[in-house]
């Protein structure tokens, strides 16, 4: 096993374009949810006009894939999609925010993994969408998980040293995050 | 200001590197002209300002390894992701573009913060692999 890539990679073993590899693959997830933030607009988040995320919130519905969840959206989401759509704006925009920059990165790619599923719950019987985006959306998010890849040209790297220094509650808490 | 230890340098590296992406990113704000496949953010000329002006604080506290000017760069853009949240319940834009514009200026903020107001670690030798799952 080489050495670590660089001073902002904390992974003995991986080589710089391995590193660079991981880094690319979680900033394009990361531009994937800022890019889709996008269109979650306040207040009413497109119930007004039958659009944005109350339309894709709705195809739940109209093509259910697992028939708990799709009664889940019709009787509680969409009813209060004023809620939920601020949720989805947070929880996405962190998903963007937190990938970029690399840190506590295990524990938002779980997070991806679990938006991906409800997005995938909702969409993936409605016509013309290709069921791979979502298989492959979940699957980059558990290699973003298995190769902790904020640790390569990431905050979680560079910060790690200082956790690991640290007996701290928080400390402790980022090492198992990052 | 940061101490010479090797870890003020690393730290010093990544606040380099966080200035030229926020940099790069303001770039969007000329997006429009892009096909939307490639418009990853919508971002105003207010936001792309202070992403610029971000970066350039970050980008100078890493070379003359400044931890109070990161700090002052991450607290900008933390602060201006905020406004916009607010801004976004009250459909007001103040840094134009939309939530793609709070989640990347936010981002980088607290990328900056985190770097500026944690503390330097201790001597002891760093273990790459304790902490891990």
């Amino acid at each position: 096993m080489s050495a670590a890539a660089s001073p902002l990679v904390d992974g003995p073993g991986l080589t710089r374009a391995s590193a660079v590899m991981i880094a690319v693959l979680r900033c394009g997830v990361a531009l994937m949810w800022i890019q889709n933030v996008a269109w979650k607009v306040p207040p009413d988040f497109g119930r007004a006009n039958n659009n944005g995320l109350f339309f894709w919130a709705g195809l739940a519905v109209e093509h259910p894939v697992f028939a708990p969840y799709s009664a889940f959206v019709d009787g509680v989401v969409l009813p209060n999609i004023e809620v939920f759509g601020w949720f989805t704006l947070l929880i996405e925009a962190g998903l963007g925010a937190f990938l970029l920059i690399g840190l506590a990165t295990r524990f938002w790619a779980i997070v991806g993994i679990g938006q991906t599923l409800a997005i995938t719950l909702s969409v993936l019987f409605a016509p013309n969408e290709w069921h791979w985006s979502y298989y492959l959306m979940g699957l980059a998010h558990l290699a973003i998980f298995a190769t902790a890849a904020g640790r390569s040209y990431g905050v979680d790297g560079v910060m790690r040293e200082t956790w690991s220094a640290s007996s701290g509650r928080l400390s402790r808490l980022m090492m198992r995050l990052s | 200001m940061t101490g010479g230890s090797g870890t003020s340098t690393t730290r010093d590296r990544a606040a380099i590197v966080i200035g030229a992406a926020a940099i790069v990113l303001a770039g969007f704000v000329f997006g429009a002209a892009l096909p939307r496949e490639f418009r990853f953010v919508n971002i105003g000329p207010v936001g792309a300002g202070l992403l610029v002006a971000g970066g350039v604080l970050s980008i100078a506290s890493g070379i003359i390894r400044q931890r109070m000017l990161r700090l002052i760069a991450g607290a900008l853009l933390t602060g201006a992701a905020l406004v916009q949240l607010v801004g976004l319940a009250v459909s007001i834009r103040p840094l134009g573009g939309d939530a793609s514009a709070m989640a990347v200026i936010g981002g980088l903020g607290i990328g900056l913060l985190v770097l500026s107001l944690l503390p330097s670690p201790s001597t002891q030798p760093h273990d790459p692999t304790k902490g891990n799952p």
